[in-house]
């Protein structure tokens, strides 16, 4: 019952009409800030941060979490429409969203997306309130070791992301990892492959080369056929835009699983939204019956990583207001707000702060019902700019990019590496390379390395570390398996087949 | 005589004109700034020099004590070196600033900076000094920083030590207090404070070198606590948290927090920043939020006293990176 009075006295911080309508400018300007590519909810919150000190901290926590919330569900919309991710988080929902927008049917893409996210959200934040103190408990089990271990199962269901190939998705898994070598190295300390320039340094920064990967590489190879594309074939009926019976048998058990997987990953610290996302898909291409349309406008595909990234940007909530400990760059970011309003985040906040907690929690189910809201709504109007010839939405996914690219950070380098990745995802498409196993490995080889290198000093064993540890020891197997598995079966089959071919 | 008017008239033409355009420049001269100014934070949203250069703009924003307008602008990459290139490449605009961090000096030890606080930058103030400490989870069998020292000594390069980076100040800090004490430990690298913090909490290693404000809300709440603090005197708000150096493990580290501008700025700029920035750290707003809340020590070094600080933590860097084996002969 002292949930419900906590629940009762959130609404009753967050229902203020002050509160209200800041939620509503929040999830507004989310939506957009996630839409625009490049501007991530990061820099998103730190833009806004000093808009916020006039306020009570209660009211600047839910401006900036209905912001956070809303660039998760805005993300989507430039992925599905044109193949250009909003943010990280939405990266992969480019491989089918935008497949079934050339379909026709980015409604039901972008409905899904929203509807996934609604339940996502809020399913993350009843686990939030509900669950915070056990979680806060599991996320410090997760040291470097079993960091290490869930990366490395990440990593071997990148088969998921590729096509029919699977060597040539294993190829370009290993250029991601390639690329995720450059710069500095951790331990020592050292700028590896920056051949002396300041911005190689700091290594290859995945965002522009998931932008020039996807969208731009898709500009070069819709040019080609151009002429034949004049206009994408979108249809706007309401009719249209609604999901059929089938959309939702089929993205029904996607959008559950996904939350509980996105929520997790989400409270561990150092994962988030992103990687989430990957490994939402790819447990769906897995469990799916028919897994052979995935990259080709799956509606599993949207709706899984959709709910996903939602439910992660919940569960990264959770170290954050239980130990004051950052689980992703926004919530870094809000925790230095915290501090500024004069709040001490950490394990004391809920009892010493119950008004601000309970509230932010209200606020975030305020939020959830308001985007499903804006979004639904949003879909028609979004649906209409692909009825452009494709020839001038060509040149406004080129303009997307560029801004994109630089916004992120402010440096014209990382256009230019939009430009080279862009050229590199037209070559790797027409010779059937995946880009979306390379972005998978850059995403998760960094945070990989780390992990085992960390461990490996901690370690007095060497690698046994990993098999020590009961949490890496059974990730660490699956990984193993899920390599093993396929590559036995294979063996058997050539086997058997040779054994027959004989006679 | 018609000829000698003209001159006159001439002479007189030219006296005003230089006299015009003098005062124009008088008055463009007290009207700095003139421009939006760009505040530049050389790392990501979220670490401790955005925090400090928000905070101070905030203030300045909500006080109206700027004319125009301030931007803070990330330029974050090469662990501070893409944006401290960015302001050393500005020489002479008065309008682009930027927040100070220990980088200034150490990367230019490094030599991944061309120039460094004296000849690539103007300092315009030191605000606070940021402490180093050593701690442990609530846990831990370390009670003191006694007990750590004894079981560093009775298992040596076993016990492990979290911090952020390599050759950074958690680094160096490790380093000293090794030489101090006599000891060795596994130093292991992280990303960010939040990563050590989980480290140590989760119990992956076991003890993490803190700025105060990563740790304060672990150890009111009794889940850590802190052995030593690497600083002269203990600190006005941990009177119980002795120094290194007085329990016989002498040595000294902390990091500085800041704010720099271009090279050649002109004097109305350095003095508006000055004044301004003196006004920032007297508000109740700074003393309360920032400097308590993130239990820094307050200092107000501009001109030529913050250089020489600099000048000092050169020295101490060359020596630590020198030892470490960072410096590239």
């Amino acid at each position: 019952m002292d949930l419900f009075a906590n629940l009762a006295l959130g609404f009753g911080v967050a229902l203020t009409p002050m509160n209200v309508l800041l939620a509503v400018a929040g999830v507004i300007m989310g939506t957009l800030i996630g839409a625009l590519p490049g501007v991530g909810p990061a820099s998103g919150v730190a833009l806004l941060l000093p808009l916020t000190f006039g306020m009570s901290p209660t009211s600047g926590i839910i401006l900036l979490s209905a912001l956070y919330a809303g660039s998760m569900y805005g993300g989507t919309i430039t992925s599905v429409l044109i193949n250009t991710p909003g943010e990280s988080a939405s990266v992969v929902t480019c491989i089918d969203g935008y497949q079934m927008a050339l379909q026709g049917r980015a409604g039901p893409a972008l409905g899904v997306a929203a509807f996934g996210s609604f339940v996502a959200g809020t399913a993350g934040v009843v686990l939030l309130m509900t669950m915070s103190p056990l979680l806060a408990k599991w996320a410090l089990s997760f040291g470097p070791p079993e960091t290490f271990a869930l990366m490395l199962l990440g990593l071997t269901t990148v088969t998921g992301l590729t096509g029919d190939d699977a060597l040539k998705g294993y190829i370009s898994m290993v250029l991601g990892l390639m690329l995720a070598m450059v710069g500095f190295d951790i331990v020592s300390g050292d700028a590896r492959y920056a051949f002396g320039i300041n911005e190689m340094a700091d290594g290859v920064d995945f965002l522009p080369v998931a932008i020039g990967l996807f969208g731009f590489g898709e500009v070069l190879a819709g040019a080609e056929g151009a002429a034949k594309m004049e206009i994408l074939h979108a249809k706007y009926g309401l009719r249209d835009v609604m999901l059929t019976a089938t959309d939702w048998a089929r993205s029904r058990w996607p959008i559950v699983r996904g939350t509980f997987l996105g929520f997790f990953i989400g409270v561990l610290p150092g994962a988030g939204p992103t990687i989430a996302s990957f490994l939402s898909y790819t447990l769906e291409k897995k469990v799916s019956r028919h897994p052979e349309e995935f990259g080709h406008g799956a509606i599993e595909g949207v709706a899984g990583p959709e709910s996903a990234n939602n439910a992660a940007s919940a569960g990264a909530m959770v170290p954050m207001l239980t130990l004051g400990i950052p689980g992703s760059a926004t919530t870094a970011v809000m925790l230095g707000g915290l501090m500024m309003w004069g709040l001490r985040p950490g394990p004391l906040l809920f009892e010493k702060n119950p008004d601000f907690v309970w509230g932010l929690i209200a606020s975030l189910y305020l939020a959830n019902v308001l985007l499903l809201i804006l979004n639904i709504g949003f879909i028609p109007p979004f649906e209409r700019a692909l009825r452009l010839p494709y020839t001038i939405l060509m040149a406004l996914i080129i303009v997307f990019c560029v801004t994109g690219a630089y916004a992120q950070s402010n440096k014209l380098w990382d256009v230019g590496q939009m430009l080279v990745f862009g050229v590199l995802g037209y070559l790797m498409r027409k010779l059937g390379y995946s880009p979306a196993a390379l972005v998978l490995a850059l995403v998760l080889g960094p945070l990989a390395e780390r992990a085992l290198r960390q461990s490996l000093i901690i370690s007095d064993s060497g690698l046994m570390i990993f098999f020590t540890r009961p949490i890496s020891a059974v990730l660490v197997i699956a990984a193993l398996a899920a390599v093993a598995v396929p590559l036995v079966r294979a063996l058997t089959d050539a086997l058997r087949r040779r054994a027959v071919v004989p006679a | 005589m018609c000829r000698s008017v003209l001159s006159r008239l001439t002479v007189l033409a030219v006296v005003t004109a230089i006299t015009l355009a003098g005062a124009a420049g008088a008055l463009a001269q007290s009207k700095y700034p003139s421009r939006t100014v760009e505040v530049v934070v050389p790392f990501a949203p979220g670490g401790g020099t955005d925090n400090l250069m928000r905070t101070i703009v905030g203030i300045i924003e909500r006080n109206k004590w700027s004319p125009t307008a301030i931007n803070v602008v990330n330029r974050a990459g090469g662990s501070g070196t893409v944006g401290y290139t960015y302001l050393i490449n500005k020489k002479g605009d008065p309008h682009v600033i930027a927040g100070g961090a220990p980088t200034i000096v150490s990367a230019k030890v490094e030599g991944r900076l061309s120039a460094g606080h004296r000849d690539g930058m103007t300092v315009l103030m030191i605000v606070a000094i940021d402490e180093l400490m050593l701690s442990v989870r609530s846990e831990s069998p370390f009670q003191t920083i006694e007990d750590f020292v004894k079981a560093a000594k009775d298992r040596p390069g076993q016990l492990t030590v979290a911090g952020t980076g390599t050759n950074s100040e958690d680094h160096i800090f490790t380093y000293l207090l090794e030489k101090a004490a006599g000891i060795k430990v596994k130093y292991v690298p992280f990303q960010s404070g939040g990563e050590c913090v989980t480290a140590v909490m989760g119990g992956h290693v076991d003890a993490g070198v803190m700025n105060p404000n990563e740790i304060i809300a672990q150890v009111e709440a009794k889940k850590a606590r802190n052995l030593a603090v690497a600083a002269k005197k203990r600190m006005p708000d941990a009177q119980g948290l002795p120094t290194f150096a007085e329990k016989g493990y002498e040595f000294y580290w902390e990091q500085m927090r800041g704010v720099v501008g271009t090279a050649g700025l002109p004097p109305e700029a350095v003095k508006f920043w000055q004044e301004t920035l003196k006004k920032v750290v007297g508000t109740t707003e700074w003393k309360e939020n920032y400097i308590k809340r993130n239990l820094l020590t307050a200092v107000e070094w501009t001109g030529e006293e913050a250089n020489q600080y600099l000048d000092g933590l050169r020295g101490k860097y060359e020596k630590a990176l020198g030892d470490l084996g960072a410096l590239k002969k």
